[in-house]
């Protein structure tokens, strides 16, 4: 991959100037995160051992690998667009805005499963309060992303994107990728372990 | 935001199916090994879970091919992370 994809934005540094700053707001949500992560384990070592025992596992399995096909889906996107195939960037990026919205979709069932059947509530524990706080932190995140990649398609729609101007897809995969990053670990953090 | 340069394209386009096949294969041995008590879960299920993490940094956000700085901003904060989670941990 190229340092600089656009010399109107090439920052002093010789780098994209939008990459750059993307990169930095993703070390932001680094330190974001890893605070959340910490807290839950915190909350989660202060809780009844069994807690976890209420998360159903195979149904966010399903939803982890929803996460990761829509990964997938976004960066063909990417390489869909910089070939200059404008018909597989519409169909990919229609994709990953499905994709992403099943899985928000699944998040919301689960949360009404747990509250409603299970009981399990954001203060009912503080394994619950913190599931709760992260997991939304982590859904919110998805939901700007289904915004985001929601303007794109309407941007692709009207062609606005072609095998020299791409850059928006590629700024909105870094975050969508990390996003599937946070998810990953998660996963095996709340769900697994 | 302004169009790319011609010429500038990406050099790297790694086989992203097979990377997804890879996560795809890594998260489904994760809950089979959540149904084996005898192996270690912690250990073995925060390596592949690292390992998947890994897997879409360097290859779907093209980390392994872009600029070294990308890859500096992105991991300097894990200097800080990592001793932050232990503590918390212990």
């Amino acid at each position: 991959m190229s340092q600089t994809t656009s010399a109107q934005h090439s920052s002093s540094t010789g780098l994209d100037s939008a990459k750059l700053g993307m990169w930095i707001f993703l070390a932001t949500e680094v330190m974001l995160f890893s605070s959340l992560i910490g807290a839950f384990l915190q909350m989660k070592g202060r809780s009844p051992a069994d807690a976890h025992q209420v998360l159903n596992v195979p149904i966010t399995a399903v939803n982890t690998f929803i996460l990761i096909v829509s990964s997938t889906t976004v960066v063909l996107a990417l390489e869909s667009i910089m070939k200059g195939d404008k018909r597989r960037l519409k169909l990919f990026l229609g994709a990953t805005l499905a994709l992403g919205a099943t899985f928000l979709g699944v998040q919301v069932f689960e949360y009404t499963q747990l509250i409603l059947h299970e009981g399990f509530t954001p203060s009912g524990s503080l394994f619950g309060g913190g599931f709760y706080t992260v997991t939304g932190f982590h859904g919110f995140h998805v939901f700007i992303g289904l915004l985001w990649v929601t303007g794109l398609l309407r941007q692709a729609l009207q062609e606005k994107f072609s095998a020299t101007n791409y850059s928006r897809i590629e700024i909105f995969g870094l975050y969508w990728h990390f996003v599937d990053v946070v998810w990953i670990l998660l996963f095996t953090i709340i769900y697994l372990i | 935001m302004e169009p790319n340069q011609p010429g500038a394209k990406h050099q790297h386009h790694p086989n992203y199916l097979l990377v997804f096949a890879s996560l795809a294969i890594l998260t489904a041995i994760e809950v089979a090994i959540t149904y084996v008590p005898q192996i270690p879960q912690a250990p073995v299920l925060l390596t592949l879970s690292l390992l998947k993490a890994l897997l879409v940094i360097l290859y779907f956000m093209h980390l392994r091919f872009d600029s070294r700085w990308f890859a500096f901003i992105f991991f300097v904060p894990f200097l800080l992370v990592i001793p932050m989670l232990i503590v918390l941990r212990l």
